[in-house]
């Protein structure tokens, strides 16, 4: 059981119409009569069942309705209404996607479909030759999980590209591209080990980190492109709101999942399929001053903190560091990933407080983008893309050094 | 069902798993010993709840509570004058009840006592059997005998104190039957009433959410002439009724059985899965000292290759130390002797058929000891239960009476009453450990946490570590058998996941050859530092151990990465 309760009026639509073929849940309110138009164009996104009938398709929303949660489309669709918190109504975060997510991934699994496609609630993702993408290797390939590939430049999505991925594909054993992601699907066996996920889900600040979840439960991941650009949910925050909010969710769910992760060695590639995304080009070049200035002014400021969460080692390394050039700036890959599996490390033991930690983090990640920024000024979306891969690769080689920090500790302050 | 039984309101257990006392570490305290909020020299439950981060920061994910109830104390509360509320002096049943969900709040399970074997004599059952007729309803509530000549191969439990197993008793001019002290006179189970009334306990506590009980002195529950009056097949239809109870009525919920008995004696405490969840394993905590003082491994292959196997849900309890002596009654005579002249040269570290120290003292206080017999505590087939000042060393004071030189106040920090409490130091329940070496100022909490080298972290280490790894509370156990038997090595698997144990029981280096037939290829990774050792070969693997020294080692495959993903 996911854990997620239904009204009871949903239930027993549930109840009367399962089961179904697909569910795709618009993670976010929607005008229904949009969604009515939108969804006519997915009629076609799973194949027919033996004896003709149209397959079954739901499309879900968050919304309010209590009499008639369920209504009625053509050709064996119906739209749903799931219930979502006041508060998650306005989806400006990653943790009110994630509870969203989850609220579609428990629907789907309560209709006990084959597929389930979680769609961010701009609805750019809702076109049929996308969602076809991602629902088919589900439905007829059997893949237990879809990640999407979003076409970025090579100085979008830096988090992700400096820690989320590479940190997931070292501890977790997949090369997924986008681990927290607003766009995928998933299959039956998944659903409810994903609405669920554990304890965690109980917890509303908790993101679902969905190929992590499947890689823990041995399940098959694949990657489609999903040729669209959503602003992301955290649009708009500081970066050290940011940061707290994604990398402090990764590290959670390292600390939740540690007897998981550390089993996982090497990394398997997430078959990409279908047509790649097209390179997005940067714009205007990117001005690294003063991001190197607040690395520079990190290093004098939190250094007392850098010393309570790395080995001296590290902090001479960034001291150092803190002396070169702005041009010449370069935060070599595997200091990074040491930096960020003793942040990981230093969240859980609670040497100090979480808050404190991440902030301490925010100097040594525009240190990282500088970096990261002037190595690829001249290079390809292509070549950036390489470059990254080749970070994912140096956090697994540097996985050990985790595991053997997070095992024997120190522990007084 | 009763009007009463409709009305009830039943929490829902706190554990996910049913079978959550597998992967368990229990950490076992009693109230009294633990924090003084109030300040009148004994701790309560609001002290407890104020400590509860340093149990989860230990690791420990279970507090078994020693006996908190309604008691005279003429035996630390194992004398029960009313089952169903909180002794005034630990706080209230609404303490109680803040407690459990502050617990439970922290992903802390609790277990507590059912202690039905006997109560005290002040319990209002017993002085409504002693003045009630004899046949009566209510003197049927109790063992009675006009003789003292019954039951006579019954064994004398605690032989310093008492003489018999009767007692008399002038107001009902009958004896009665006590397998413990003469101030615990025993419950009857043959009366059906009886039953009834245990599980009306039963049901008070786990109704408001308590996770397990430990069933206390469970084989003495029914005397039979002709027999020992211990572990009959009565007692077990008893306990299967209680089990019924539970598993009809609750979800995640568990009990344990004190038996102190032989392993193949313990065995049918678990009946077919339909008895207790888990039992003690009190045979093997003496032999674990006395292969460490003999630097000899046989006594702990012999006990294990003597226990039998159990089903699947069940689970032994591991322990070094606890609230009562190091018991020596499931040993040999012989053995008996050496453990006497091995660990207690002052006749004073002896009490009953046992040792009244704690682990340090036990051990000389040597670290690479402790450490050694701790590594086996959380290795071996079972769930380990720790007692509460142990994590830190804490010492004892034979020159209490009873077993109270264990059960002295929680070092928490130097300052006055270590911290246990601000009441005048001569109002404490008992003095605080103040000697040289085991002493508060040397020997605190807060003192180690400050220390990155102490015992509480590396106790903290171990607990992690071991909480990683199903396969120490859920794998099965085969000893190896090197030439040199002053090792101890012993391989662990679950689900394709092995672990080779192995521990020098030595004061010096030891080498020796391990037949690692069958795991060719595969690499040892020591796992506290995550070290790759060689890969394992045809040949014997050989290790090389310091003092007292162990290695756990994670036998992996070697791992292939796939090819390059495909690029956009």
């Amino acid at each position: 059981m996911s854990g997620i309760e239904f009204p009871a009026e949903l239930q027993k639509k549930i109840d009367e119409t399962s089961p179904v073929d697909v569910v795709i849940g618009v993670t976010g309110t929607a005008d229904p009569s949009a969604l009515r138009t939108k969804a006519k164009c997915l009629r076609g996104i799973a194949p027919d069942g033996e004896n003709g009938q149209p397959a079954k398709i739901v499309v879900a929303f968050a919304g309010a309705a209590v009499a008639d949660p369920v209504t009625a489309l053509e050709d064996g669709m119906l739209l749903a209404e799931y219930p979502t918190a006041p508060a998650a109504e306005v989806m400006n975060l990653w943790r009110d996607v994630s509870a969203a997510q989850r609220s579609v991934l428990a629907l789907a699994a309560a209709w006990q479909s084959r597929a389930c496609m979680v769609i961010y609630g701009d609805l750019a993702g809702l076109e049929a030759e996308p969602v076809r993408a991602f629902v088919e290797p589900v439905v007829k390939g059997g893949i237990d999980l879809v990640m999407p590939v979003y076409p970025v430049s090579k100085h979008d999505g830096l988090i992700n590209k400096s820690i989320l991925a590479p940190m997931s594909r070292a501890l977790y054993g997949k090369r997924v591209r986008w681990p927290l992601a607003a766009d995928y699907c998933a299959g039956a066996k998944m659903l409810e080990k994903l609405a669920s996920d554990g304890a965690r889900a109980q917890r509303e600040a908790d993101l679902l980190w969905p190929s992590n979840v499947v890689a823990m439960n041995g399940g098959q991941i694949n990657q489609a492109a999903m040729k669209v650009r959503h602003a992301p949910p955290a649009d708009g925050l500081d970066l050290n709101a940011v940061l707290q909010e994604l990398v402090g969710s990764l590290f959670e769910e390292a600390e939740a999942c540690a007897a998981q992760w550390q089993r996982a060695r090497a990394s398997q590639p997430a078959t990409r399929q279908g047509e790649p995304c097209p390179p997005v080009e940067s714009g205007e070049p990117v001005d690294t001053g003063p991001m190197v200035e607040s690395f520079v002014i990190g290093s004098r400021n939190l250094e007392e903190v850098w010393r309570l969460v790395m080995p001296p080692a590290t902090v001479l390394e960034l001291k150092r560091l803190a002396r070169q050039e702005p041009e010449q700036f370069r935060m070599p890959d595997a200091l990074w990933a040491r930096i960020i599996y003793d942040f990981a490390l230093a969240h859980r033991m609670r040497r100090v407080s979480r808050t404190h930690v991440l902030g301490a983090l925010t100097p040594l990640y525009l240190g990282w983008v500088a970096s990261y920024v002037q190595e690829v000024a001249g290079a390809t979306a292509l070549e950036a893309e390489r470059r990254v891969d080749q970070l994912g690769k140096v956090f697994e080689e540097q996985k050990p050094y985790f595991v053997s920090r997070w095992r024997w500790p120190e522990r007084a302050v | 069902m009763t009007a009463a039984e409709r009305t009830r309101t039943k929490r829902a257990g706190s554990a996910g798993d049913a079978l959550w006392y597998k992967d368990a570490i229990f950490y076992e305290l009693h109230v009294k010993a633990f924090a003084d909020s109030n300040n009148d020299g004994i701790g309560d439950f609001q002290g407890l709840i104020q400590k509860l981060d340093y149990i989860v920061d230990l690791g420990a994910t279970c507090i078994w509570l020693l006996p908190f109830f309604p008691s005279p104390l003429r035996d630390d509360g194992y004398d029960i004058s009313d089952y169903m509320n909180v002794h005034p002096s630990y706080g209230t049943l609404e303490d109680f009840r803040q407690f459990l969900n502050v617990a439970h709040d922290r992903c802390l399970q609790v277990m507590i006592e059912l202690v039905v074997n006997h109560t005290s004599d002040q319990h209002p059952w017993f002085q409504a059997a002693r003045h009630a007729p004899a046949g009566s309803p209510e003197r049927d509530f109790y063992v009675w005998s006009d003789t003292d000549q019954r039951y006579r191969d019954a064994r004398i439990i605690f032989t310093d104190t008492e003489k018999s197993n009767w007692s008399w008793d002038p107001v009902a001019q009958a004896y009665y039957w006590h397998r413990f002290f003469s101030h615990q006179p025993d419950l009857n189970f043959d009366n059906p009433q009886v039953l009834e009334e245990v599980l009306k306990v039963l049901r008070f506590w786990l109704d408001m959410g308590v996770d397990a009980l430990r069933l206390d002195a469970v084989p003495y529950l029914v005397e039979r002439d002709g027999t020992n009056c211990e572990n009959l097949a009565e007692t077990h239809a008893a306990i299967k009724a209680i089990r019924q109870a539970i598993d009809a009525e609750y979800g995640s919920r568990m009990i344990l059985a004190e038996a102190n008995q032989p392993p193949a004696a313990v065995r049918p405490y678990f009946g077919n899965a339909d008895e207790c969840h888990m039992a003690f394993h009190f045979p093997l905590m003496p032999r674990i000292y006395m292969a460490l003082s003999q630097e000899d491994r046989l006594p702990i292959t012999d006990i294990m290759a003597q226990t039998p196997e159990i089903p699947e849900s069940c689970q032994w309890g591991l322990f070094l130390r606890n609230h009562d002596e190091l018991t020596l009654e499931m040993v040999t005579g012989d053995e008996r002797d050496y453990m006497y002249l091995a660990y207690s040269a002052d006749p004073r570290m002896r009490i009953n058929v046992g040792i009244r120290r704690r682990l340090a003292p036990l051990l000389d206080n040597n670290r690479g000891r402790i450490e050694l017999l701790n590594s086996l505590l959380f290795s071996f087939p079972g769930t380990p239960i720790l007692y509460y000042g142990d994590e830190i060393g804490m010492g004892d004071n034979i020159y209490l009476g009873d077993r109270n030189g264990v059960r002295t106040p929680m070092q928490w920090s130097g300052d006055r009453n270590a911290g246990f409490s601000r009441a005048n130091p001569a109002r404490l329940y008992s003095p605080v450990i103040m000697d040289a070496i085991y002493g508060y100022e040397a020997i605190n909490v807060e003192a180690q946490e400050a220390d990155p080298s102490s015992l509480l972290n590396w106790m903290r280490n171990m607990i992690a570590l071991r909480k990683l790894f199903k396969v120490f509370g859920r794998g099965t156990l085969r000893f190896l058998d090197p030439s040199n038997r002053k090792i101890l090595a012993y391989l662990r698997e679950l689900d394709g996941e092995q672990v080779l144990c192995v521990a020098n029981l030595s004061r010096v280096w030891q080498p020796v050859q391990l037949d690692l037939t069958g795991f060719e290829g595969m690499i040892p990774v020591e796992m506290l530092g995550y070290v790759e050792f060689p890969a394992v070969g045809k040949e014997y693997y050989p290790l090389t151990l310091g003092p007292y020294g162990f290695l756990w080692l994670e036998l992996q495959t070697p791992s292939v990465s796939a090819d390059d993903e495909q690029e956009d």
